[in-house]
């Protein structure tokens, strides 16, 4: 069986640093159960879901396509191989030392959770006790790549949690900002809150 | 922007608009453009050619040395333009008399009950039924502590009355320093649907005022940190 590999957070406020061995992901299902979308045809058979191409008619399996990137001479690009020569390219969170910061709750209640984790190990009391009450944040990268999203780490109930997300662009809205509904008819937004759990 | 219908806490409503304020996660090329092309077709499946030689391996792989069925030559590779969704049988053929149904699994991923599946409604645009003030108010420190918020709205005032309408519970929202619990439906306690076939969300307004501006968001949640013990995370 393959060994899940090990990830240590190093986090780093004042002048302690704290070692978090293997944050644990918060999975909805793991809490409430989940539900799973079957398709079955009249004989109560589960049917898989597939493509048909517009002018080939030809039926593809799920993941049978292959997206491929091309440069303006039609010259097929290899995105990957770019990105490791790209100087501006950041560690992930989990190969350097974080240094978190002080927030509020307002930054926190401004940002959309993507993943939450809880932080568990053998520093965890020491650390609980040094959050306390406060909220504190820092860049947070996954993996190694360009784009951070903020860490949000707060204590509820003696457990420390990790909350990961992307602040929200509001602005406050003046009385000369009036909205316009869309068209009436028009298709609504799709979003990624349509249950695909079938797809 | 989209529709939203939302009563106050005296139970007046109007229409006014709303739309998420986050980045959007569409990816810059730059100057690069992606193209699909097919990799592989329902008929050279692994799972098909099987079922073609009767279920034996051995006259596959032994095909697959001869004759390379698992590759289709006329089309893979080729550019893919629309698609379209279509659900298979377990023959590989178009299914025209398919249904939905949907399995609940408990968190040890045993099915409970499988059932038609039950599609939720849109709540936050019916107009005899708006979002509602629960009167439960949550203080924001508590609410942060207590709350996974995964998506966030902004309400706009469409016209003078609106802004009147949003700017008030903006305000109020803003001197309690709380969030208030809002849901919608016939009854009031139903969750926050934005679509039909959506999922649902437990929603909250959260708002403040800055002079003459104010900012209101709906935040929506479908998760409690509150519940989590070490028995529920799994490793």
């Amino acid at each position: 069986m393959r060994q899940r590999k090990q990830r240590e957070l190093k986090l780093a406020i004042d002048s302690s640093t704290f070692f978090i061995l293997n944050p644990v992901k918060i999975k909805r299902e793991n809490i409430y159960g989940y539900k799973e979308t079957h398709v079955v045809d009249e004989y109560n058979r589960e049917c898989v879901a597939a493509y048909v191409n517009d002018d080939n008619s030809e039926l593809l399996p799920m993941g049978g396509l292959k997206s491929m990137y091309f440069d303006t001479h039609d010259e097929f690009v290899d995105l990957s191989f770019n990105r490791t020569l790209d100087p501006n390219v950041f560690s992930s969170s989990f190969d350097v030392t974080n240094y978190i910061r002080n927030t509020n709750e307002l930054s926190l209640l401004t940002s959309e959770i993507s993943s939450a984790y809880k932080l568990v190990g053998i520093d965890i009391e020491r650390f609980a006790e040094t959050v306390g009450n406060k909220i504190y944040a820092f860049d947070f990268r996954y993996t190694t790549g360009k784009k951070s999203e903020t860490a949000y780490i707060l204590c509820e109930e003696k457990s420390v949690f990790m909350l990961v997300g992307s602040s929200a662009y509001y602005s406050p809205v003046e009385f000369e900002n009036k909205a316009v509904f869309d068209e009436a008819g028009s298709a609504p937004v799709q979003e990624d809150d349509i249950d695909f759990a079938m797809f | 922007m989209r529709r939203i219908t939302i009563a106050n806490e005296n139970f007046r409503d109007a229409t006014v608009c709303f739309e998420r304020k986050t980045e959007q996660t569409t990816r810059n090329l730059g100057l690069y453009k992606s193209q699909r092309f097919i990799k592989q077709t329902v008929h050279t499946q692994e799972s098909f050619l099987l079922k073609k030689f009767g279920n034996d391996k051995i006259k596959l792989a032994n095909a697959i040395v001869e004759s390379n069925p698992e590759i289709d030559f006329e089309n893979i590779g080729r550019k893919v333009q629309g698609l379209h969704k279509v659900f298979l049988t377990q023959d590989a053929v178009p299914s025209y008399n398919s249904r939905i149904e949907e399995s609940i699994c408990g968190v040890d991923g045993k099915e409970i009950e499988r059932r038609a599946k039950k599609e939720f409604h849109a709540t936050v645009n019916d107009v005899s039924f708006p979002i509602k003030w629960t009167g439960l108010l949550i203080k924001q420190k508590e609410a942060a502590r207590k709350y996974v918020f995964s998506r966030i709205y902004q309400l706009h005032h469409v016209n003078g009355l609106t802004f009147d309408f949003l700017f008030d519970m903006a305000r109020k929202l803003g001197d309690s320093e709380s969030i208030m619990y809002v849901a919608g439906g016939e009854s009031g306690t139903e969750p926050i649907v934005l679509q039909d076939g959506g999922k649902p969300y437990r929603g909250f307004l959260y708002g403040w005022t800055e002079k003459k501006r104010y900012v209101l968001l709906l935040l929506l949640s479908e998760l409690e940190l509150k519940e989590i013990t070490e028995a529920e995370v799994s490793v």
